[in-house]
């Protein structure tokens, strides 16, 4: 990647500002585990269906 | 959708760094800082909702009614897309959504600097043209039949006047490019309402002159006779729908204010939204027996409202051409060194639209009848891809990633590997794309007793994780290479 003296300085001074903002920003925080479970449950519900369906 | 939707999203404006689409481009690399991170959950639903009701929608759904009815349709696509997108989300999306980062850039951290343009190189470069092509032999299509109302009395060469017209929207997608963003606002500002406007119409139209009765015993319109082998290629073709947004869903997630907001408006979105949109390509696919959406709707709403919708639907056609070439244009200027930079926008776009108008002379037909087909090979790289980003991500880095290292291309770089290239990572993608080719015949689109059972990406998805952490722990890990700690 290519970038210039300009793009490059803004890259370090966002770098900067992500490493100091990071404990506190939400956007860091991980998918609640309750959310990875109901996700997990979808799949499974979609995949127990497909073999229903599949079983006429 | 499908690997063609994988673009990137709109400037990163708060860098004021904008000056061309080339300097565009390589803004958007740059990671987000909270200030930048603003989309609620209803953000990116009403984004994502809007890239979901588009035409591919209606391919897929058109496709779906080859193999199966109504009932069976509705709720394999449903049961397809949640796997797919939960996969995606989980594998492809988090990593953009926590870190803010660009999606290829992203992919540094497993397949090295060099790898991940490998990778910009295939996914966009291929399949975008084929994608790029299959648009704008659509429209070529649109105009066919559009001729044929207006001038029943002339009988064009069909060929001819459909190539023609592609190339020459090609040709208008290009100089929408070159004229801005403010060109590409204006398409979409008819596009967006038109798309939504056609699917109200055809599906008010359906259900005013189709009994529901008819429509649950239409049959499918070429099954085999293998009834579980049809819903499991359907179910195949929306995981494989699910997964492709790919890039376009990460690089628009890393702006949700958080992966809670970027996971559940991405899956109201690209599920029961986009199956609603899919829905109206199936039935349309069922009621006239044609997979084709050109051919339903002037048979489905009459002559004059038929020329309408064709013409909105080669409007909506041409705005995803243009967005999707704009999006994938700037990705490769991001990841293409600084010879590519040099070439400028409009040289670059024109290289670009040149290649996708050879392809649409030579071979439109075969991409725009085999779509399944395209649907599967790009399914074949793209779900391997899932498996060794779930393994690196949530097994080997423990959910860690060195934000600064990702944008050090050096050779010493902690994510240079072996020649700027993770060797591991490109074998295990190598083992997931050939069980699922084993799986699946893209070709003839028939699949092994196995692929009956289990799908062609889910065994894929799990080859590439385990031999991606097998290869990782015993290769890699030993030789010190990647970053991996200790």
């Amino acid at each position: 990647m290519h970038l210039s003296d300009e793009m490059r300085a803004e890259l370090e001074r966002r770098l900067d500002r992500i490493a100091a903002e990071q404990p506190d920003d939400l956007a860091f925080r991980d998918l609640p585990a309750a959310d990875v479970v109901c996700l997990l449950a979808f799949v499974f519900f979609a995949a127990v269906g497909t073999v229903l369906l599949q079983a006429g | 959708m499908s690997a063609a939707r994988i673009t990137s999203p709109d400037a990163l404006s708060a860098a004021n760094l904008s000056a061309s689409p080339v300097d565009d481009g390589l803004a958007q690399t740059l990671p987000l800082t909270r200030a930048e991170r603003q989309w609620s959950f209803l953000d990116v639903l009403s984004v994502k909702s809007g890239l979901a009701i588009a035409t591919w929608a209606f391919l897929f759904g058109g496709t779906t009614a080859q193999y199966v009815g109504f009932r069976d349709g509705v709720l394999t696509m449903l049961a397809g897309n949640t796997i797919g997108v939960v996969i995606l989300l989980l594998a492809l999306v988090l990593p953009s959504a926590k870190w803010g980062t660009e999606f290829f850039v992203h992919q540094r951290s497993v397949y090295g600097p060099v790898g991940a343009l490998g990778f910009v190189l295939v996914v966009v470069v291929a399949l975008v043209f084929a994608w790029a092509a299959i648009l704008a032999t659509m429209i070529g299509k649109s105009a066919v039949e559009i001729v044929r109302i207006a001038m029943p009395s002339v009988l064009p060469n069909v060929s001819l006047l459909q190539t023609t017209v592609a190339v020459l929207m090609l040709a208008l997608a290009w100089v929408i490019l070159i004229r801005g963003s403010a060109s590409v606002r204006l398409l979409n500002r008819f596009a967006a309402p038109g798309l939504l406007l056609l699917c109200v119409w055809l599906m008010f139209a359906l259900f005013s002159r189709v009994p529901l009765a008819t429509l649950l015993a239409a049959p499918a319109i070429a099954p085999h006779p293998n009834r579980a082998a049809n819903i499991m290629l359907v179910v195949e073709l929306h995981i494989a729908g699910g997964i492709s947004w790919g890039s376009l869903a990460a690089n628009l997630g890393r702006y949700a204010q958080t992966q809670r907001a970027v996971v559940w408006g991405s899956l109201v979105a690209y599920v029961p939204v986009y199956v609603l949109a899919a829905s109206v390509g199936l039935i349309s696919a069922l009621v006239l027996g044609s997979a084709d959406p050109v051919s339903w709707m002037i048979p489905i709403t009459g002559p004059l409202a038929g020329v309408l919708l064709l013409a909105l639907l080669a409007i909506a056609n041409l705005s995803s051409l243009v967005g999707m070439v704009q999006g994938n244009c700037q990705t490769l200027i991001q990841h293409g060194g600084a010879r590519l930079q040099q070439l400028g926008w409009p040289r670059f776009t024109f290289m670009f639209f040149c290649c996708v108008a050879a392809l649409v002379l030579l071979a439109s037909d075969v991409l725009y009848g085999r779509f399944y087909t395209l649907i599967a090979f790009s399914e074949a790289i793209l779900a391997p891809m899932c498996g060794i980003a779930l393994a690196d991500r949530l097994l080997l880095r423990r959910n860690t990633v060195i934000l600064r290292a990702l944008y050090d291309t050096s050779v010493n770089g902690p994510y240079a590997y072996w020649g700027r290239v993770n060797w591991a990572a490109f074998v295990a993608l190598g083992a997931g794309a050939a069980v699922y080719l084993a799986l699946l015949n893209p070709l003839t689109m028939t699949g092994t007793a196995l692929f009956t059972r289990l799908s062609a990406s889910v065994p894929a998805v799990i080859t590439a994780f385990v031999t991606h952490v097998l290869l990782t722990r015993v290769v890699v890990m030993r030789a010190g290479k990647g970053a991996y700690g200790p």
